[in-house]
């Protein structure tokens, strides 16, 4: 067994995790009026519409909070880290911050997202923004 | 929309009960909710043939059926159950009371009991994700309720400036009230803020072992009746529901609380502090003690802030200058909490209340009228009636 509990998608959610297996950061949005639905639901909460759109998020967001889980501690190294991120389209997403110094733990740091097979699970994962050289 | 004005229910906590508060009970959780149960009719005087009303968790185990069966209650003409965990430990009272208001029940047992240490330890993921809603953070690594909620926590702490060890000067008060509780299993071991600083992380950086509730094996129940009657059962102060309320809010998600537009606040807990304050006509200035939810030791500072018994980004220095301990501006959770008394999903809180409105806490405020209960996503004020 796997030291990552795997996801198990559902009819909300299958897609985001199609993307992830293509390493790719797919979201959806509402058809009708484009609100951007994370965590996916059945349902656009603004219109009522029940169509929706997949479309490729842009990769980069920033860091809202982080957490080292110490007791129990994490399954494995990559996921010392746990972070809350925001995207620039405005969703949300829990991940795990890579490469990341002492020092990159501060609110607001800009990050970019990835995926990475941990374990035998593919999962988005976010590191620091490489800066232009 | 407009927001309910609250509820101002006709009706009072006439009966307290519970079992020990321990590590191993060595019982069954049915007998634990039979033993509180028993005791809480008793301290209602009541018999078991009086109750038709119950309430208790979704999440509790033990059914209305087997409660009934072993206490001998004869008919219920209302059951329910509350969702949110501890978050709506006050809903269950909020729900027996707007039974009895309606006129559907007289008597309504409230009841919560486990073996939450000895037992199936809550929070312990060692399966598959077990619905669809953990794909988004349990395959990153958050498992327990501690990793869940700290996420939410460190944003709300990180706007304020605010440390761990800010969160120590609580920790020293709760268990220097749990100190001098008999009921409390950290009874007679009060802790320094050193001790709180050397516990080791359960999640860095934002909660120590200190800051963690405990798991705990027992039981609670109370009897809820209506008003008048709770008076002619009991010489001296009757504990009247002057409020009670329960709230989610959009975007809300219990554990992991990671979608309202602002991290730094809690809006479920704002939500049930504006329904509680017009229910009862009161504000933070009326209420003499404090029953606040802490599964984990920040709540205690976004519970302060979310009810305004301090601005926001001010609980840090409000509970630092000392008001939660004795004497102070507010005393909260004098039975030591759930960190220091036991944690039976809060619903303890709602006894200790109950113990200071009719005089003779373990740790009584002097001239108590009306003492606050939250839990969060739901909470009560209970005021003096005699």
């Amino acid at each position: 067994m796997s030291l990552v509990v795997p996801p198990k998608p559902g009819p909300d959610d299958a897609f985001f995790w199609d993307g992830v297996a293509q390493g790719r950061l797919f979201l959806a949005r509402c058809a009708t009026c484009r609100r951007v639905l994370q965590p996916p639901g059945p349902m656009c909460p603004s219109c009522g519409g029940v169509d929706r759109e997949v479309f490729d998020a842009e990769p980069r967001g920033r860091l809202l909070s982080w957490v080292l889980p110490r007791h129990p501690p994490a399954a494995l190294p990559e996921q010392e880290v746990v972070a809350l991120v925001e995207l620039t389209c405005g969703a949300r997403l829990v991940t795990n911050l890579r490469y990341a110094g002492p020092d990159d733990l501060r609110m607001d740091l800009p990050v970019e997202m990835f995926t990475d097979t941990l374990d035998g699970v593919a999962l988005p994962q976010a590191r620091p923004e490489r800066r232009p050289a | 929309m407009t927001e309910s004005p609250g509820f101002a229910p006709r009706a009072a906590i006439a009966g307290i009960g519970h079992t020990e508060f321990s590590k191993d009970s060595g019982r069954s959780e049915l007998r634990l909710a039979c033993e509180a149960s028993r005791a809480a009719i008793a301290d209602a005087g009541l018999t078991p043939a009086d109750i038709d009303g119950t309430v208790t968790f979704t999440l509790d185990a033990n059914s209305e059926n087997e409660v009934m069966n072993s206490l001998g209650i004869r008919e219920v003409g209302w059951m329910s159950r509350t969702p949110n965990g501890g978050a709506g430990a006050a809903a269950t009272v909020q729900h027996a009371a707007a039974a009895i208001h309606a006129g559907l029940c007289r008597n309504v047992l409230i009841y919560r009991a486990f073996n939450e240490r000895s037992g199936k330890r809550f929070g312990v993921q060692t399966g598959p994700v077990r619905s669809g809603g953990e794909n988004w953070h349990v395959p990153y690594g958050l498992r327990t309720p501690a990793q869940m909620y700290g996420l939410w926590y460190h944003r709300w702490m990180l706007e304020r400036g605010m440390s761990n060890a800010d969160l120590g000067h609580y920790t020293v008060t709760a268990r220097a009230y749990a100190a001098t509780n008999p009921h409390a299993w950290f009874h007679g071991r009060p802790i320094t803020h050193d001790d709180h600083q050397n516990s080791r992380w359960i999640v860095e950086p934002v909660l120590r072992l200190l800051d963690c509730c405990q798991e705990s094996d027992g039981g609670v129940a109370l009897v809820v009746t209506g008003a008048d009657r709770a008076r002619d059962l009991r010489d001296g102060p009757v504990a009247r529901i002057a409020a009670a309320a329960q709230a989610d809010v959009f975007g809300g998600v219990t554990t992991t609380n990671y979608y309202h537009d602002d991290l730094a606040a809690f809006p479920e807990a704002e939500s049930v502090a504006r329904r509680l304050w017009a229910a009862a006509g009161l504000g933070p200035g009326d209420i003499q003690a404090a029953m606040l939810y802490e599964n984990f030791s920040p709540v205690v500072f976004m519970l302060l802030e979310s009810l305004g018994f301090c601005g926001r980004g001010e609980s840090a220095d409000f509970v630092r200058d000392g008001h939660l301990g004795p004497g102070g501006k507010l005393p909260v959770n004098t039975h030591g909490g759930l960190l220091g008394e036991g944690y039976i999903h809060g619903m303890n809180s709602i006894v200790e209340a109950v113990r200071q409105i009719r005089g003779g806490a373990a740790n009584q405020v002097a001239g108590v009228e009306h003492v606050l209960v939250s839990a969060g996503a739901s909470g009560l004020i209970l005021a003096a009636d005699s």
